[in-house]
């Protein structure tokens, strides 16, 4: 390959970086070739030994995007910058905030929603514990009554004193499970909002 | 070599050849291989980066008719070649934890 050929491969490669970048490679690695052949190689000696273009261009391409990620995440605003990146999120916020409030709203409306499945199971559990208190205790005041009666207040209090039992865990699992998922959700969130570590 | 070891190692060997003395592209490659291998391209993206941490900074100059870019070392080089040399025992320090043997 001569050292045109490998110029206007690398330069080709390059065309998708700003035109300074691309000037700037092909400048270094014509310098290089020069150099190179200054000290003694031939022009195809030269050339060869720095390597394919297409595959220089590649790394020279990545190393351009690593950059530009680490500018993203660390920008270097200036005071006037910063003040107008400010006044524009003022000025739009009528309409972000809106959004942003309507979208709060249904996320909490949602977890309300989730809730009354607890909710439901507490009340649940408050019902047949009452049931089964009264039965228990009224049992023996019913045996007045009967013994069959009693026998009846007795095994309708045990009965709602074991559904009590199995609302009441039921409940507590639930209402477990649905505290995790919301911590593992906010911590997702929040993750997003923090800053991205770039490539190395 | 660890390639992200290897590419700090490198950028404090381009500014150690800088700081002897303003040098070229292919002038540097050349007095780093005595002590590693280093590539054309590999030395482009370093040379980037020190630029723009202001590490060096670049003029031309007229040469057969063509112009070469020469890369100078600032203060700010000669610094960080001397934070990593300060770090060093520190790095030894590690060396031996990991099972580097001590030569008695």
């Amino acid at each position: 390959m001569t050292k045109k050929e490998f110029l206007s491969i690398l330069e080709k490669e390059l065309d998708m970086l700003p035109r300074e970048e691309q000037n700037r490679t092909v400048i270094y690695y014509e310098e290089l070739i020069e150099d190179r052949m200054e000290d003694g190689m031939t022009e195809e000696e030269a050339v060869r030994g720095i390597g394919n273009p297409k595959q220089l261009a590649r790394e020279v391409i990545e190393e351009n995007e690593g950059e530009l990620w680490e500018k993203i995440e660390n920008p270097n605003h200036s005071l006037g910058a910063k003040i107008g990146i400010w006044a524009v999120i003022l000025l739009g916020s009528p309409l972000w905030a809106s959004i942003l409030f309507a979208l709060i709203l249904c996320i909490l409306s949602g977890y309300l929603v989730i809730w009354t499945v607890p909710l439901i199971g507490a009340s649940f559990t408050l019902a047949f514990g009452v049931i089964g208190v009264y039965g228990v205790i009224s049992f023996p005041f019913a045996v007045f009554d009967g013994v069959g009666i009693g026998i009846f207040h007795l095994g309708t209090g045990m009965l709602g004193l074991g559904l009590m039992l199995i609302f009441a865990l039921s409940t507590l699992w639930m209402s477990k499970k649905i505290i995790y998922i919301t911590w593992k959700f906010t911590k997702f969130i929040s993750s997003r909002f923090r800053r991205r570590r770039g490539r190395a | 070599m660890d390639t992200q070891l290897k590419k700090g190692l490198l950028e404090m060997c381009v500014l150690a050849v800088l700081k002897r003395g303003d040098s070229y592209g292919y002038q540097i490659i050349k007095d780093i291989s005595v002590c590693i291998t280093i590539s054309e391209s590999t030395l482009y993206p370093i040379l980037k980066r020190l630029e723009n941490n202001g590490c060096l900074t670049t003029y031309s100059v007229e040469h057969n008719g063509r112009l070469r870019k020469y890369y100078k070392i600032t203060e700010v080089g000669e610094q960080k070649i001397q934070e990593f040399l300060d770090e060093w025992d520190q790095v030894m320090e590690i060396y031996y934890f990991i099972g580097g043997r001590e030569d008695s």
